[in-house]
């Protein structure tokens, strides 16, 4: 057997033989390996693959306009009509295409789907690259009661038959007939969740309605997308503002409207597909990347330490080995070699690992990371992951030769233990812990600190009880039904008010134990809501934004909302339309920032809306809602504005929940031309909300305890490193009468700085470097130094005892008989 | 002795210091020597006098700190890690005071270990070993460890190391050091054999009752030769 085989079948025997470095090696390097192939099979999903079902994003064009109010709320300016006119007025440019999204539920054969609906231009498929699977494309000349399907959903609800073309599917009670099945497409850009069951609907954007009835924010599209020609550039910033405002001039008729949107702040972008399509998830990427940058390096570092450890006991062979010819890169060879099974095992750990990671990462990410079913275990991470492997245990090879001064081979024949060998080593052991230290302190803050912003999101006070209270949603999807409300309201009729009482009534008939206590376009812990901008009557420079709330007699009381003044209306006063309002605390400092809450109460609205009446406020609550610290001022009056959205808050006395899969078809049944959408408790839909920031969380305080550990193991390691070099020293130490109290005194002495060291020089970059990386890193919470003080405090305790126990217990196994040994 | 012989190591002015947190240890101090194919030098003196320092460099462990030294027509002055590795490889055997066995190999594997670093075929690695280890009359004991064996056994396997190469210069630090005059008597014989076949050896050792199978004695005393003699006709 040749030196090189022998070195490998030594290598595989070490993993049985040495469990305390291949052990450790498997285990420390297997669960970062875990997380780096994990990352790097995120990075190569999102970062270097096809984006699947876009074909032609490489050549694609995002182009956002949309108007801004206030600091962070944006509404697309993009609807179909607008998109038209672009398209028209940028025809050399090449085509355009939108899309929008919706997430739905289609039923086939009685069983339920979450779908997400695609709305799009007519030439989508050829702008996006789309391939088809079966039936005809999406083309222009098809009428709009077409539908196509995604493959995932064609293999699902239709289990693959192959007549699927020409079958028709019922979506929100419209009947269409299925043109063709495409590729799933999941890579667009939406608020929404994209699901692989897919539905295509196609609009005619040369059809569609303008902004006529001086609304904005309604039907826009998610993306839309531009397919340059070759040669051709891009519209500029300049020139998407000059179109946008002809837009405004040409085709908004209503002049009040015209001004408002001619004033209005804008914001233009146009962006690479791919670029625009993760720009959500750059930073969350980059923090992944940081972190397992971090872990590995750590990971290394302690296995640095081991293998150093493990040389050292081998100095003598490598010496005798060089004496009698061997090449220092031959040698090198051999420790690789021999390196390589347990390396390659800790690297199949790591697959394992990392495959199972994917395999849990939609459940973790939730919707933070998106193309979650296109994330696998792919060649480039299975590449990256042999590589990493082979480079490591190359690495470690390279270590062998270390301690060994190759001019002077005799010293290390003679040295037998007791002389100063490992002096090359403690010096290096030592910045290397330096280093590990520094980086377990900066991982661990920046992880606790992002903890502790999704302890405080989980746990936030929202300002308002959940209680029994189930949200229950209904669309108006008969088109003749809306506009027979919309005219009603136009010509002061009772516009929704008899469908919200027949609905209530159905409700309370239907559930047990139920009662309306509100009905609003939107939920109270919904992320959409209704903002208004008017202009204060008093001055007509200034500019208020509210969120525009539903006024309900029962509807305080039900969430338990506090009244810091005056009271809620009593059903009576609603009844008879008395002018009155309710405003929230934000409101009341806005409005009348110099006025106590008492006072504000009897006080006018200074702005009027559409109402023609002076508004008198009748009292004032406490802010409530998600994150209400930053939330705009809330308004909460008789307001019948236009919505084909109601949304029911219901009481539930008895205590249980209602559910969606058994009120659908009850609903559907009484009000065809309804679609109920969403019934689920105020509770559940908090819970929902604040699931991916709960998991954040588990992953978080996973990160930090893998670091900890990791700082333990290694300081353990170092300290027994030391101890062991020291043992002669110890032991004569205590042969001359030192006690086992002042021996762990000289341990930890020596120990005292490294540990001191490492954790301030983490702090400092801490402190200072925080900020910075904040910068880079958005989704970093402000620098809290409690947070920090804490922490550095319960790393040192670690650390410490990392020291303590492992020096203890060598030096009660009586370091004299070392001296007694050879 | 027959002084046509090729010369095989030409030390001049040797000098060897040491130095240590302040104290400077003069090792060698001047240090000339001529050593001919065929020879068998027996280097001696008091303990401390330099013996080891001389043959550690002589066998490329260790550097001068000034003078020259070349063997096998080699000047080793300027020469890398490797290359003197080569030249350990190539032209020297080591015997050292401790053997310094591997105890994780076999007797066998670790005779082979400088023919495989040489990259020598199989079976001549095999039939070379065989020979040397019946050279040494230890031969059924080669699938043994070290440390399964005897102090001279283990003695005996340095020696076959060290000639398995066939080395034009064998090195040998107190082959005796370590053992008993039984085991002693036998390795001295051992290697006065070899010298009768036509290895060139250099000896160290302070027990001078061996010195008498050298055919060259040389005296150290503070790192510097004080006398160097001729012994003629002793078998
Ligand atoms: N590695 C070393 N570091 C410092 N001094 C050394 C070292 N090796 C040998 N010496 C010193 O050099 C001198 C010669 O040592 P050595 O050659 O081993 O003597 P000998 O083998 O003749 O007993 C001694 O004084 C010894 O202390
Ligand atoms: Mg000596």
């Amino acid at each position: 057997m040749s030196l090189e085989s022998k070195a490998l079948r030594r290598g595989v025997m070490r993993i049985f033989q040495l469990p305390r470095l291949s052990l450790s090696l498997i285990i420390a390097l297997g669960a970062t390996l875990g997380a780096v192939l994990c990352v790097v099979a995120i990075a190569s999903a999102l970062l270097l693959n096809p984006l699947p079902g876009i074909s032609n994003a490489e050549k694609l064009h995002t182009v956002k306009v949309s108007f801004g109010f206030g600091k962070d709320s944006f509404i697309p300016a993009f609807t179909p009509h607008v998109l038209e006119h672009a398209r028209k007025h940028f025809k050399d440019i090449g085509p355009w295409a939108g899309i929008s999204t919706e997430n739905e539920q289609l039923t086939v054969d009685d069983v339920s789907h979450s779908i997400i609906q695609y709305s799009a231009s007519t030439n989508i498929t050829d702008i996006l690259g789309t391939t088809l699977l079966r039936g005809a494309a999406i083309d222009k000349n098809f009428e709009a009661n077409h539908i196509w399907i995604s493959n995932s959903l064609w293999q699902q609800a239709y289990a693959g038959i192959e007549s699927i073309v020409g079958t028709s599917l019922t979506l929100k009670g419209k009947e269409y007939i299925i043109a063709g099945v495409l590729e799933d497409v999941l890579a667009i850009r939406t608020e929404r969740k994209i699901l692989d069951n897919q539905v295509w609907l196609i609009t005619d954007d040369s059809k569609a309605e303008g902004f006529g009835n001086g609304r904005i924010g309604g039907n826009t599209l998610d993306s839309v997308l531009v397919k340059p020609g070759q040669g051709v550039s891009l519209p500029s910033e300049a020139e998407l503002r000059e179109w946008l405002a002809l837009y405004i001039e040409q085709e908004v008729s209503n002049p009040r409207m015209q001004k408002f949107l001619s004033n209005v702040a804008l914001e233009v972008k146009v962006e690479a597909y791919r670029a625009n399509f993760l720009s959500d998830t750059y930073q969350l990427l980059i923090a992944l990347i940081v972190t397992v940058i971090g872990l590995l390096v750590m990971a290394s570092l302690n296995l640095v330490n081991l293998f150093l450890t493990h040389y050292q006991s081998r100095n003598k062979e490598f010496a005798i080995q060089l004496s009698v010819g061997a090449s220092q890169w031959r040698m090198r060879l051999l420790m690789t070699l021999e390196n390589l099974p347990s390396f390659f095992v800790a690297g199949i750990v790591g697959l394992l690992l990392s495959g199972w990671l994917i395999k849990a990462l939609p459940v973790v990410s939730d919707s933070n990371l998106p193309l979650l079913s296109a994330i696998r275990l792919d060649t480039t991470t299975l590449v990256a992951g042999v590589l990493l492997v082979i480079s490591l245990a190359m690495l470690f090879g390279m270590l062998a030769l270390i301690d060994i001064n190759k001019h002077r081979l005799m010293d290390n024949l003679n040295s037998s233990g007791k002389g100063n060998a490992g002096q090359n080593n403690y010096w290096l052991s030592r910045s290397l812990m330096l280093v590990q230290l520094s980086i377990a302190s900066i991982l661990m803050a920046g992880s606790v600190m992002l903890a502790k912003q999704s302890y405080e999101f989980v746990n936030q006070d929202i300002g308002l009880e959940v209680g029994n209270n189930q949200q229950l949603r209904f669309e108006i999807i008969d088109k003749a039904l809306h506009s027979s409300i919309v005219d009603s309201i136009k010509s002061d009729g009772d516009g929704y008010k008899p469908l919200i009482i027949e609905l209530s009534q159905a409700i309370e008939r239907e559930i047990p134990d139920s009662k309306v206590v509100h009905v609003a376009p939107y939920g109270p812990l919904d992320g959409a809501m209704r903002i208004m901008t008017v202009n204060s009557s008093e001055n007509d420079q200034q500019k208020i934004t509210f969120i525009a709330n539903h006024l309900s007699a029962n509807y305080f009381d039900a969430l338990n909302i506090e009244f810091l003044a005056g009271s809620a209306l009593s059903q009576q006063q609603i009844d008879d339309k008395e002018p009155l309002v309710v405003i929230d605390t934000t409101m009341a400092q806005t409005l009348f920032s110099k006025l106590s809450y008492q006072d504000v109460i009897g006080k006018e609205l200074p702005f009027s809306g559409d109402k023609e009446q002076a508004r008198i406020i009748h009292g004032v609550v406490e802010r409530v809602g998600l994150q209400r610290e930053q939330s705009l001022p809330v308004l909460y009056s008789d307001d019948q504005r236009l919505f084909n959205q109601l949304t029911f808050l219901v009481t539930k006395s008895d205590g249980t929940a209602v559910s969606i899969k058994q009120l659908r078809p009850v609903f559907s049944k009484l009000f065809p031309r309804l679609e109920l959408i969403q019934a689920d408790s105020l509770e559940g839909i908090f819970l929902d909300i604040t699931a991916s920031q709960q998991l954040n969380l588990w992953v978080l305080i996973g990160v930090s305890i893998l670091t900890l550990l990791l700082a333990a193991i290694g300081v353990s390691s170092l300290t027994l490193m030391t101890t062991h070099q020291k043992k002669y020293e110890l032991a004569i130490r205590m042969a001359t009468g030192a006690s086992q109290k002042s021996l762990l005194h000289f341990i930890i002495k020596d120990a005292m700085w490294l540990l001191m060291g490492g954790l301030s020089l983490g702090f400092i970059i801490t402190v200072f470097g925080y900020d910075w990386i904040k910068e880079s890193l958005g989704l970093l919470p402000d620098f809290n130094w409690l947070t920090l003080g804490l922490l550095d405090a319960a790393l040192v305790i670690i650390v410490l005892l990392s020291v303590i126990i492992p020096a203890w217990h060598v030096i009660k196994k009586d370091p004299i008989s070392a001296l007694r040994q050879d | 002795m027959n002084q046509t012989n090729k010369l095989l190591v030409d030390i001049d002015n040797l000098h060897k210091s040491y130095s240590n947190k302040q104290i400077e240890t003069k090792a060698l101090q001047g240090v000339s020597l001529a050593i001919y194919q065929g020879e068998f030098v027996a280097i001696t003196g008091p303990s401390g006098c330099g013996k080891s320092t001389l043959l550690s460099i002589m066998g490329l462990m260790d550097s001068a700190t000034s003078g020259h030294y070349t063997v096998a027509g080699v000047d080793t002055k300027d020469l890398k890690v490797d290359q003197k590795t080569m030249i350990r490889n190539k032209h020297i055997g080591f015997v050292f005071q401790s053997f310094n066995l591997i105890d994780e190999m076999t007797v066998f594997d670790n005779i082979a270990l400088i023919l495989e670093h040489r990259k020598t075929p199989k079976a001549e690695i095999k039939q070379r070993v065989e020979e040397v280890l019946s050279q040494v009359d230890m031969l059924p004991r080669q699938h043994y460890r070290p440390n399964q064996l005897s102090g001279g056994q283990q003695q005996r396997i340095a020696i076959a190391r060290a000639l398995v190469g066939n080395p034009d210069l064998i090195l040998v630090d107190e082959p005796t050091g370590n053992l008993d005059t039984i085991n002693g008597d036998k390795v001295m014989a051992l290697l006065e054999k070899l010298n009768k076949d036509g290895a060139t050896i250099v000896m160290v050792t302070h027990d001078t009752r061996y010195v008498r199978c050298a055919s060259r004695q040389i005296q150290l005393l503070d790192g510097e030769i004080i006398t160097e003699k001729q012994l003629e006709g002793v078998a």
